[in-house]
């Protein structure tokens, strides 16, 4: 066992607390527990995950699971004693959590609120379900403690008196959260009760969780707030900047009711800070953050859990006590990473089906974390529900009520049997989401594609279909989905333009893609995906200025967006302006610390700063992300061994570099007749140096050359000479691809041609009758290509560029640039178009 | 917020706020802040005055 570094720890969630709230809070000294939290610790942003839905991100914090593998999957499920539905339980959970897993350690250990776990599980301690805190009726009508509210059931009377209803809060409580509650008209304005429900709500959690630390010893404590989150759906649209729309007289009152609800907050913290004292550890964490600016939405969609679109991707998290560092930045935090950073603070091992990791940046001292299996096999008492317990329907009216009032769920219309359905197929929806935020894009499609067939008119389904052929490649069918969607589309959705937009870019379309970006961007400029689509074109074309200015509009929009901060870094230094690209690129890694692409740009950049030992840093971890990063190690190698005067130091990457990359060939491929020569043409009068021995003369089937080289034919058997291509572009057909050796990185341009074209073309050059369809021929081809697709995809050191043979005779300018783009070599495309002889395209397929 | 004060009144030995602070009748934001001992404080103070008031009402 490892060794245990947390004495005893306290979680405490405050759901979609967002550090674009609290920093002002901070600095103007209005937060000073978090203030003294972050100083004797670690910060950073958190990841969320999607779906942004609080059940569901919550219990992957508790587990460290996908939503896939943990059973929580919506807001509510179906009652099988109801036959209706009802708000999640814990029931549905059908993995351990982490309480579960410190029950089964003997450790004492207490949970609080968190969502969902009701009913109560019987833990090693107190646990206190998320049920508990929803008042019902009067102030002078009775408030029963339902079952499973609390466990042990002992302590339900101490629970039932620690409860605060609404109707106890006075001026005192909630007149500080408005500017002047008095003002306030209550006929149609119900901002107060929604003010002293939620503070009762929260002071109930916070009562019941202060009253388990005061009487009871804990190794392990957690406490689950919903209030920043239902503050923030009922006022940020009050919170400065003043929105449009938002009538004066509103927002004077509810201006600073978020900032209140956050101070107050901090005042809780205080309390447990002191109640936990100095030998705790504490982690204060958020699922998700808030938009509190200009990306807060006008409006929502009439669709089930629309307020999530008003959730940003980066929570909060702050680590601090002993073990952990104090005053550092913790990167790379997603909600994953929390169960198996507990299991490494109390010494345990994680299991190997969590999907997170232990943040160790954050510890103070080395630890090497333990892995088992899986805790679900790990036998004895979990403190876990009997399989198959259905709770009490009624129990949860409450709680029903609330969602359907926060808009996550809703009204109860229709039957039953509606209900469950509609439930059941929303569930599906967000599941197909984990699998697409774990791209895992063919599982998601078979759930999708039930989905939209069965539920053609409910285009959200249909979007995230398309998005997911579009990363599979599957175009076919991405245009099938976009024309049906099309068809359904009353509104114009911009995001059906953005992906065909997309689809293009897959199609070798950048200009055409770029005319459906614009027309997106017309009807809704605040998508940052679409400028950041764009930006990516004008990168392919060079237009580093044009680049330049997507990528900052896109970030205009989103500052926290590390794929625009790229894109904007590489512009800049693509322009010469090396600091603003250092700076750019620093805010890319900060967000997405897993981003290899922009820690080899921040250290390029870092390079022509001339800070070398700064450049060095940035390539190792790229380096370190992705072990095979040739660029990367040629850069390692360069800056010790030139600038740095540390030849030892370059060693493992001129290693790497003979040992497993001897270079890079280009290769061009293909069917015989698919246009391999005039690609070959292309890349020559481009400037790419080009493998051919010229025994094959030009004649009336070519009369530009062929630019073959014969040793080529005996591959299969002889390839010493390969290393000869090194550097060049070769010409190999598709059959032969599988025989070139290993040990080289390839970058393959597959010319693609109507079949029937090529048949044509080569019944010509054969002198057979050009008129003959051969088919059994075709179907032979077609299956050779499909073989060869196959296993291009398979192959880590080979990247491939489809290029449709027609595509460069209609336009090759645009085709040069794609094909220059791809390779990476600084190519002449002009001269790489004008290689390309329109009068040569005969063999149309008119068979 | 001007009214309402930062910190826990309880003081570290977390002996309740009855020593430290005047529990106001109508409760306080920081007591609120202060959980279960806060809350508990407040009610006794409330349900006095409360008490108090029906005796002079009678």
């Amino acid at each position: 066992m490892s060794k245990r570094i947390a004495k005893k720890l306290l979680v405490i969630g405050w759901d979609a607390a967002d550090w674009k709230v609290i920093n002002p809070l901070l600095d103007s000294g209005q937060m000073p527990a978090l203030e003294k939290l972050i100083n004797r610790g670690a910060m950073g942003n958190m990841a969320t995950l999607d779906p942004p839905l609080s059940p569901i991100l919550w219990t992957s914090i508790a587990t460290g699971m996908t939503a896939d593998k943990h059973g929580i999957l919506n807001f509510v499920e179906p009652n099988t004693v109801s036959g209706d539905i009802q708000p999640v339980t814990v029931t549905s959970r059908k993995v351990k959590a982490i309480w579960n897993i410190l029950t089964q350690q003997g450790l004492k250990t207490h949970l609080v609120g968190w969502w969902p776990s009701h009913p109560a599980e019987p833990i090693n301690g107190i646990s206190v379900s998320n049920f508990y805190q929803k008042a019902v009726g009067k102030i002078d009508e009775p408030w029963p403690m339902a079952d499973g509210m609390v466990h042990p059931e002992s302590l339900k009377e101490i629970f039932a008196g620690l409860r605060v209803h609404p109707a106890e809060m006075t001026e005192a409580h909630f007149g500080p959260f408005v500017n002047d509650y008095r003002k306030v008209n209550q006929e149609k304005d119900p901002g107060l009760h929604n003010l002293a429900t939620l503070l009762a709500s929260c002071s109930t959690i916070h009562s019941a969780a202060t009253w388990i630390m005061e009487n009871n010893e804990w190794d392990f404590m957690g406490v689950y707030f919903d209030t920043i989150d239902h503050f923030c759906h009922s006022f940020m649209k009050y919170h400065p900047p003043r929105m449009n729309g938002v009538p004066e007289e509103y927002y004077e009152l509810y201006k600073d009711t978020v900032s209140h609800c956050y101070r107050f907050h901090d005042m809780m913290l205080e309390r447990y800070m002191q109640l936990a004292g100095d030998d705790a550890t504490i982690i204060l964490l958020s699922d998700h953050g808030f938009h509190s600016d200009h990306l807060r939405p006008k409006r929502l969609p009439n669709e089930p859990a629309s307020p999530a679109l008003e959730h940003s991707p980066f929570g909060i998290l702050c680590m601090a006590g002993p073990g952990i560092k104090h005053d550092e930045r913790i990167y790379g935090a997603t909600l994953l990473d929390i169960a198996p950073t507990i299991l490494s603070l109390f010494g345990l091992p994680i299991g190997r089906d969590m999907d997170g990791k232990p943040l160790l940046q954050a510890f103070s001292e080395e630890h090497s974390p333990e892995f088992i299996e899986s805790w679900e096999k790990v036998p004895g008492n979990a403190g876990m529900h009997p399989p198959g317990m259905q709770q009490d329907p009624w129990a949860a009216q409450e709680a029903m009520q609330q969602l359907i009032e926060l808009g996550y769920v809703e009204a109860l219309e229709g039957d039953k049997a509606t209900r469950i359905k509609k439930t059941k197929n929303e569930s599906d929806f967000y599941l197909a989401r984990v699998l697409i935020h774990a791209k895992r894009y063919k599982e998601a499609v078979v759930i999708l594609e039930r989905l939209h067939s069965e539920n053609p008119a409910i285009v959200r389904y249909g979007l995230r279909l398309a998005s997911c052929y579009m990363q599979l490649n599957r175009t076919r069918d991405l245009r099938i989905t976009i024309d049906s969607l099309r068809d359904k589309d009353s509104k114009h959705l911009p995001q059906l333009d953005l992906l065909e937009g997309m689809l293009l870019i897959a199609e070798n379309k950048p200009r055409k893609a770029l005319e459906f970006f614009r027309k997106a961007e017309k009807s809704v400029a605040h998508l940052p995906d679409l400028h950041i689509q764009t930006g990516n074109v004008y990168t392919r074309m060079q237009r580093w200025t044009d680049s330049s200015r997507a990528f900052e509009t896109a970030l205009g929009i989103d500052s926290n967006n590390a794929v625009a901060w790229h894109g904007a870094g590489l512009s800049h230094l693509r322009l010469g302006r090396y600091e603003e690209a250092a700076d750019a690129l620093m805010n890319a890694v900060g967000l997405n610390h897993f981003f290899p692409e922009a820690h080899y740009h921040l250290g390029e950049s870092l390079f022509r700063l001339e800070q070398y030992e700064e450049a060095a840093q940035a390539f190792r971890v790229a380096v370190r992300l992705v072990p095979g990063y040739k660029k990367a190690h040629q850069w390692l190698v360069r800056i010790y061994e030139e600038q740095l005067q540390q030849p030892d130091m370059a060693a493992n990457s001129r290693k790497f570099m003979n040992e497993q990359i001897k270079g890079t060939i280009y290769v061009v491929s293909g069917l015989p007749r698919s246009g391999t020569s005039m690609m070959m043409q292309m890349l020559n009068a481009g400037g790419l140096s080009v493998l051919t021995d010229n025994r094959r003369a030009n004649d009336e089937n070519n009369p530009k050359g062929y630019l073959e080289y014969e040793r080529i034919k005996n591959l299969a058997k002889d390839n010493s000479w390969v290393e000869e291509a090194n550097g060049k572009a070769i010409k190999v057909i598709a059959p032969l691809l599988q025989f070139l050796p290993a040990g080289y990185n390839y970058k393959i341009i597959f010319m693609e041609r109507d079949m029937n074209e090529v048949l044509k073309s080569q019944q010509k050059m054969l002198g057979k009758d050009p008129t003959v369809f051969p088919a059994g021929l075709a179907d032979a081809f077609q299956k050779q290509l499909d073989r060869t697709e196959g296993w291009l995809k398979a192959q880590p050191n080979m990247d491939v560029l489809y290029i449709d043979y027609a595509e460069v005779v209609a336009d090759p300018l645009e085709q040069a640039e794609n094909i220059e783009s791809f390779l990476g070599a600084d190519l002449d495309i002009k001269a790489m178009a004008s290689a390309v002889d329109k009068n040569l395209h005969r063999n149309k397929a008119t068979i | 917020m001007s009214d309402i004060k930062q910190g826990s009144p309880a003081g570290p030995e977390n002996k309740g706020p009855q020593e430290h602070y005047q529990i106001p009748v109508e409760g306080s934001l920081g007591l609120l802040a202060l959980g279960a001992a806060g809350i508990k404080a407040w009610r006794e103070k409330r349900d006095a005055a409360l008490k108090a008031g029906e005796k002079k009402t009678k």
